[in-house]
């Protein structure tokens, strides 16, 4: 029944689609609300999820599109904050501040972290991440390899530095 | 290599995050009664605000949260359970009901425009659940700001193109395997329903009126295929149609398409507004 089926999908799924907020988002709180809410929409049209080829796909759609309005509107408050002449500290550029796989990843543009992380931390083919993200397949391959290769060179800041005073990392 | 490397590095930044589950499931509870249906939207609040006591004393999240609540009268509200049948202020409801459900309110704007912009609806039907299981219509997409009128190979437009009639076209790119077409009316007061017409033998047409709404629904037979074009949808409508109000009118669809060999699922809303 429609209760039941929903609560095997809850618990099949809930720990996916929150980690997915999660790396999207960078915010462990959000993630468990972005993800709660993309289940209640899956609740809601449960019939025709149910139907669909793979329902959680379909759901880890909402999530993206969530996130991506969740991450919208973090911009938005911190700009008015920003008119209203709040401070608050700004990284300097030039100076690799990345401290894990978290931080770089919000360096990447929205849909190349999307990419990259349905790609690599989910695994799944191009097609579906192209399913997921409403985008063509083509756009899938670019902005993963672009997404890969930005995020690589932030891991590397992160990595060498250290040991060679943060300076002159040969790559 | 670099792609392994990046693989392992965000599995395990992923594995950092161990949700909570029980915060999910109050959270969809509270979404649940701060946006579902909006019949016996008080009664709901009631519920809700019962069930957090019940959670905070018992602890059955899970189960409240999976099961019951989407009954038109749940079981968890007894007292209230009369508050609906009163159009007034309904002083019996306890105090503590909003604040539970206030906060998620106001994290999710869209809830809280669905839920404001309708007048408070007096009583509903003794038989609550509609012939049609409408929990896809229930909650309503596509008023202006909330739409999504093209989705892969399917286009749609909806326009009021005369009084008392208002018409959703829809352009298939490709074959639909699928569709399941609804047209909101609301509010449907002094609207007298009108006959529905399918514009395909191959589709089905409904008319059903949910509480205030007309709903008509257009639903492609079990194993038929509408072919790729442009089809039209027309809901008619007698009655107070002269300068009637279609802001709140939708429409919502949902359809399959193979696009090569891969089956997809198209969901598009909208309203009748013109573009742009």
């Amino acid at each position: 029944m429609r209760e039941q089926a929903f609560h095997a999908f809850f618990e099949a799924h809930h720990v996916e689609l929150s980690r997915l907020a999660y790396l999207l988002t960078g915010d462990p709180t959000a993630a468990d609300d972005l993800a709660a809410d993309a289940l209640t929409e899956v609740w809601r049209h449960w019939e025709r999820v149910a139907a669909a080829d793979d329902p959680a796909a379909y759901a880890k759609g909402i999530v993206a599109n969530l996130a991506k309005n969740w991450i919208r509107r973090q911009g938005r408050s911190r700009r008015g904050l920003d008119l209203l002449g709040f401070p608050r500290p700004k990284p300097a550029p030039d100076v690799p501040t990345v401290l894990d796989v978290r931080s770089a990843l919000r360096r990447l543009p929205y849909r190349r972290r999307a990419c990259v992380v349905l790609r690599y931390a989910f695994d799944l083919p191009e097609q579906e991440v192209a399913d997921i993200l409403g985008i063509a397949v083509g756009t899938v391959k670019s902005q993963t390899s672009r997404g890969a290769k930005q995020l690589a060179e932030l891991l590397d800041d992160l990595r060498l530095p250290d040991q060679l005073g943060g300076w002159e990392v040969a790559r | 290599m670099t792609e392994d490397f990046l693989r392992s590095e965000l599995q395990r930044a992923g594995a950092e995050h161990t949700p909570d589950r029980t915060a999910m499931l109050n959270r969809m509870a509270a979404n649940r009664a701060a946006t579902s249906s909006p019949r016996g939207r008080r009664l709901r609040l009631a519920g809700a605000a019962a069930a957090v006591t019940t959670v905070l004393g018992l602890g059955g999240v899970a189960q409240w949260a999976l099961a019951g609540e989407h009954d038109p009268a749940p079981p968890a509200a007894p007292p209230p359970a009369a508050a609906p049948t009163t159009t007034s202020p309904a002083p019996t409801t306890p105090s503590p009901a909003p604040s539970p459900t206030t906060p998620s309110a106001t994290r999710s704007p869209a809830a809280t425009a669905t839920a404001t912009t309708r007048p408070p609806k007096s009583s509903p039907p003794p038989t609550s659940p509609p012939v049609i299981p409408s929990t896809g219509t229930a909650e309503v997409r596509g008023h202006p700001g909330d739409t999504q009128i093209e989705k892969g190979t399917l286009w749609s437009d909806g326009s009021v193109v005369a009084d008392g009639q208002s018409q959703v076209t829809l352009k298939a790119g490709t074959a639909l395997t699928t569709l399941d077409l609804v047209l909101r009316l609301e509010p449907a007061t002094g609207l007298t329903t009108g006959q529905v017409t399918s514009p395909d033998p191959r589709v089905n047409a409904t008319l059903t009126r949910d509480d205030g709404a007309l709903l008509y629904r257009f639903t492609l037979a079990k194993g038929e295929t509408l072919p790729a074009g442009a089809y039209v949808f027309t809901a008619r409508y007698n009655g107070a149609i002269a300068d009637r109000d279609a802001t709140r009118d939708t429409y919502e669809a949902f359809a399959d398409t193979t696009v090569g060999n891969e089956n997809k699922r198209l969901h598009i809303y909208g309203n009748y507004f013109p573009t742009r």
